[in-house]
C-alpha cells in the first residue's frame, strides 16, 4: 500500500500575516496617494513666465522745461525702443539730494498729453500708442505742480499693455527706469 | 474510483466577478482615506497668480529709502503688490523686526497709514518710523510680505533673503 506523499506546505496555516491581496491593495492605495499629493505640491514650484516688458522697451527723456516761477513741468519723451508704450509712471523730487529717490507720484496734477491711468499717465486707454515709429514716437505732456518746492528730479518708468493668459495686463517697465535732473 | 474535484461544487466562495468589484471599491476608499489622512498632515503651500508663493518673490521690484529725520519711503516699481513690508533695525547682532504698518501706527496715529489693500503697481508710501529706528541702528532691512491663497485662506509671506533691501543709516 502506498502512502500519500507528505506535502511539505510553505505557507503553514498557524503563521499569521495580512493577506497578500490586501497587501497589494494597500500597497498601490498609498503609490497612487503619495502621487497625487506630490505632484499637488510640486505644480505650483513649477516657474512660469515672469511678468515683465520684452527686452528691447525702452524710453528716453529727449526733453524737459521747467518753469519755477509758473510751476509748470513739460516733459518730452521719445520711444527708442522696439516696441510700444502705453504711458508711463511719473515721480519726481524736491531733495538736493540727486541720489535720493524721487517719491512724489504728480499723475493726477497732469494738464495735456497724456490721462491719468491708474496712478500713472497713458496716451491712450487700452492701446500702446507710443510706438517705436516716427512721428508717433514722442510725446509731450505738462504738469501743474504748484504746491511742490522746488523740483530737482523726475524720474520716469514706462508702462505698456500686454497679453498675457488672454488677459490684457497693464505692466511695469521697472527695468527701463529713466532719471532726468530739473533746473529752473 | 475517481478522485473528488479539486473543485468541489459543495465548496462556497465568492464569484470572480464580486470579488473584482468589491477590490476595485476598496482601493477606492482606502486611497480616500489616506488622501485625507495625509493632507491633514502637509502643510500646503501658498500661492500667488497659480504659482508658489516664493517664486513671485523674484517678480518684486521695489525701492526704499530712509532720510535723515527719520521718514521711509517705499517706492513699488513692479507689478507684483506689495501687501506690507518687514522693517528689521538694528545694530551688529542686535536686530527687532516689525511690519511698517504697525510702527507707522504706534509711531503717530495722524500719519497717513500703510494703505489697507497694500502697495500696488506705481504707488509710494512715506512714514515717520525715527523712534522705532533709533539713533543706535546702523542698518534698515526692508522685506517685502505678499499675501496668497491657501487651502486655509489668505496668508502672508515674508521675502526675505536676497529679495530684501539694506540701507544704511
Amino acid at each position: 500500500m502506498l502512502l500519500p506523499a507528505i506535502k511539505k506546505n510553505k505557507f503553514p496555516m498557524n503563521k499569521k500575516g495580512i493577506s497578500i491581496v490586501i497587501g497589494y491593495v494597500l500597497l498601490i492605495a498609498v503609490s497612487i496617494v503619495m502621487s497625487i499629493l506630490v505632484y499637488q505640491w510640486l505644480k505650483t514650484y513649477v516657474p512660469s513666465e515672469t511678468l515683465e516688458c520684452p527686452e528691447g522697451t525702452s524710453v528716453f527723456i529727449k526733453e524737459t522745461n521747467y518753469d519755477c516761477i509758473n510751476k509748470i513741468l513739460t516733459i518730452k519723451l521719445q520711444n527708442n525702443g522696439k516696441f510700444s508704450l502705453a504711458g508711463y509712471f511719473i515721480h519726481v523730487s524736491t531733495s538736493p539730494d540727486t541720489e535720493s529717490l524721487a517719491t512724489i507720484n504728480i499723475f493726477s496734477k497732469i494738464t495735456e498729453g497724456g490721462t491719468p491711468h491708474g496712478n500713472s499717465i497713458v496716451y491712450d486707454l487700452s492701446i500702446n500708442s507710443l510706438t517705436p515709429d516716427s512721428p508717433n514716437n514722442v510725446q509731450t505732456s505738462s504738469f501743474d505742480v504748484l504746491g511742490y518746492d522746488t523740483l530737482t528730479e523726475v524720474e520716469i518708468i514706462p508702462t505698456r499693455f500686454q497679453q498675457e493668459d488672454n488677459k490684457n495686463r497693464y505692466l511695469s517697465c521697472s527695468n527701463e527706469k529713466v532719471r532726468e535732473t530739473l533746473k529752473c | 474510483m475517481k478522485r473528488d474535484d479539486k473543485m468541489s461544487m459543495k465548496k462556497k466562495g465568492l464569484s470572480p466577478v464580486v470579488t473584482t468589484v468589491l477590490l476595485i471599491v476598496l482601493v477606492i476608499v482606502i486611497i480616500g482615506i489616506i488622501f485625507l489622512w495625509f493632507s491633514g498632515m502637509i502643510e500646503e503651500g501658498v500661492t500667488k497668480f497659480d504659482k508658489n508663493i516664493q517664486l513671485v518673490c523674484d517678480d518684486v521690484r521695489f525701492d526704499a529709502s530712509y532720510s535723515s529725520n527719520g521718514i521711509i519711503t517705499i517706492v513699488n516699481n513692479g507689478n507684483i503688490p506689495l501687501y506690507s513690508v518687514d522693517i528689521k533695525a538694528g545694530t551688529g547682532g542686535n536686530f527687532q523686526t516689525e511690519e511698517l504698518k504697525e510702527i507707522v501706527e504706534e509711531e503717530d496715529e495722524e500719519q497717513e497709514p500703510w494703505p489697507e489693500i497694500g502697495l500696488t503697481q506705481g504707488n509710494t508710501f512715506s512714514g515717520d518710523i525715527s523712534n522705532y529706528v533709533g539713533d543706535d541702528s546702523e542698518t534698515i532691512i526692508v522685506s517685502p510680505i505678499l499675501i496668497g491663497t491657501s487651502s486655509k485662506g489668505k496668508k502672508t509671506f515674508v521675502c526675505s533673503g536676497d529679495y530684501s533691501e539694506e540701507i544704511s543709516v
